[in-house]
């Protein structure tokens, strides 16, 4: 009997993802068993290894915590409250938020050491453009250039673009500059700049490390494909928040 | 991953017992976590410890706990006078030692004993044990004492261990998240006196 339905295949994915082994793909008997067996196995190969990958996991267990909605039951502390009103304000705002997925994303695309030293410059640039904020020296168009950021950066992952790190580097940090203004200006809002500080870098950390972890999904061919899908994506959002902001 | 854990979520700051019904054994033995500044400083300098070397980072610890014991004994006995330490050392400290975190700096040793001692000394010279009575304040310095030298000694061990590339980079990562927010809060502590300067000048010059 011929098995090439997209369903059957499906099934016989996910049992063998189950099970852990590929063994029950290899005892196929039919004219079409070797297409389908190397059909499968390759699917199978790169659902094994997301389903093995470490990142994956890790990346997935942090998404899941940045969608988490915190109970509000009282919320007498205010916008810029402490930890987590600092943590959810990269989030909250999605422009932010595009942007610093963006970063990981075209980091892992690059490669190394781009994968390491994006999130690395990122928050070190951003501090710095937060300093500036929030001594309230005036910067322009930061609303602009925020969404500029998202649109640039999912324009170069769409595109595939794999510039040189040091204008990798260059371009990521000139945007974190006026990231880094934007968290700065509202920081001396808050009842505890501290915790606020805190939960703002380690948010902005972890989104990097959900783009990262998307990013790698690039070294396949399909993953490839989605990873640039996402950076159009990206840029659309950006475009958005650009054309409300002009 | 503990103690970044603990640094992430730190509770209110506190100078003293953190956490009522504790004790003063366990409640000061919080405190180097409990305080952010202080536990911000205590990680930048172990994870430099870690990046420097086995060495190396046995002769930081050893000076930080001396320097520590140190500065406790001045802070307790009253010897350290009028001197008084501030929020804004611990963020330069936290601030420096970050940076170098991220840049990933391999320093002589002189260096790493030096900030050892200034970094021991200035979270001896802290606030001391409030606690009343012999018996709760040996407890207290007890306590205090232990977890400085704990969370030191735990995150150095572990960034000694690190060996695989991207668990380095990790580490840098984390040093610049801890220099990103020394930086912020440093700069908003600075930002009124700098604004009233700056304020100043340009009425001085213009006015």
């Amino acid at each position: 009997m011929i098995v090439g339905g997209g369903r059957i295949r499906a099934l016989i994915l996910l049992v063998n993802l189950i099970a852990g082994s590929t063994a029950g793909l290899c005892s196929c008997e039919n004219p079409n068993s070797a297409t389908l067996e190397r059909g499968s196995l390759k699917w199978l190969n790169f659902g094994m290894m997301l389903a093995r990958h470490w990142v994956i996991a890790i990346v997935l267990a942090g998404c899941l915590i940045l969608l988490a909605v915190p109970a509000q039951a009282h919320t007498s502390e205010g916008v810029a409250g402490g930890f987590l009103s600092g943590f959810l304000h990269p989030i909250l705002g999605y422009d932010h938020l595009v942007a610093m997925v963006a970063v990981g994303l075209w980091g892992a695309f690059l490669g190394t050491p781009a994968i390491w030293l994006l999130p690395i410059v990122f928050p070190t640039v951003m501090a710095i453009g937060g300093a500036i904020g929030i001594l309230g020296i005036p910067m322009p168009a930061v609303d602009l250039l925020v969404a500029g950021s998202a649109v640039v950066l999912g324009a170069c992952i769409a595109l595939a673009l794999r510039a040189p790190i040091w204008i990798a580097a260059l371009l990521v940090g000139a945007f974190a500059i006026f990231h880094g203004h934007a968290h700065g200006s509202e920081l001396p809002q808050a009842a505890d700049p501290l915790a606020y500080a805190f939960g703002f870098v380690i948010a902005t950390g972890l989104l990097h490390v959900s783009g990262i972890g998307l990013g790698l999904l690039s070294r396949y061919r399909a993953g490839e494909y989605g990873v640039r899908g996402l950076g159009v994506a990206i840029a659309v959002v950006g475009l958005t928040f650009l054309t409300g902001s002009v | 991953m503990v103690s970044l854990a603990l640094v992430a979520w730190p509770l209110q700051a506190s100078a003293h017992s953190p956490i009522e019904g504790l004790g003063a054994f366990y409640g000061h033995l919080l405190h180097p976590v409990t305080v952010q500044s202080h536990a911000m400083l205590l990680t930048a300098v172990a994870l430099m410890f870690g990046q420097q070397g086995r060495s190396k980072a046995r002769a930081g610890v050893i000076a930080l706990g001396l320097a520590f014991a140190g500065g406790l004994a001045a802070a307790t006995t009253g010897a350290s006078g009028t001197f008084s330490v501030s929020e804004p050392m611990f963020l330069l400290g936290a601030l420096v030692v970050g940076g170098a975190v991220v840049l990933d700096l391999r320093v002589a040793a002189a260096v790493v004993v030096s900030v050892s001692v200034a970094t021991g000394l200035i979270i001896g010279l802290g606030p001391a044990p409030a606690t009343t009575g012999m018996r709760d304040k040996a407890l207290g310095i007890g306590g205090v004492a232990t977890g400085v030298l704990y969370l030191t000694i735990v995150i150095t061990g572990f960034t000694i261990s690190l060996q695989k590339h991207w668990q380095k980079i990790a580490v840098r990562v984390v040093g610049s998240w801890i220099f990103a927010v020394s930086m912020l809060v440093l700069a908003q502590t600075i930002a009124g006196p700098a604004k009233r300067v700056a304020a100043a000048a340009v009425g001085f010059l213009f006015g």
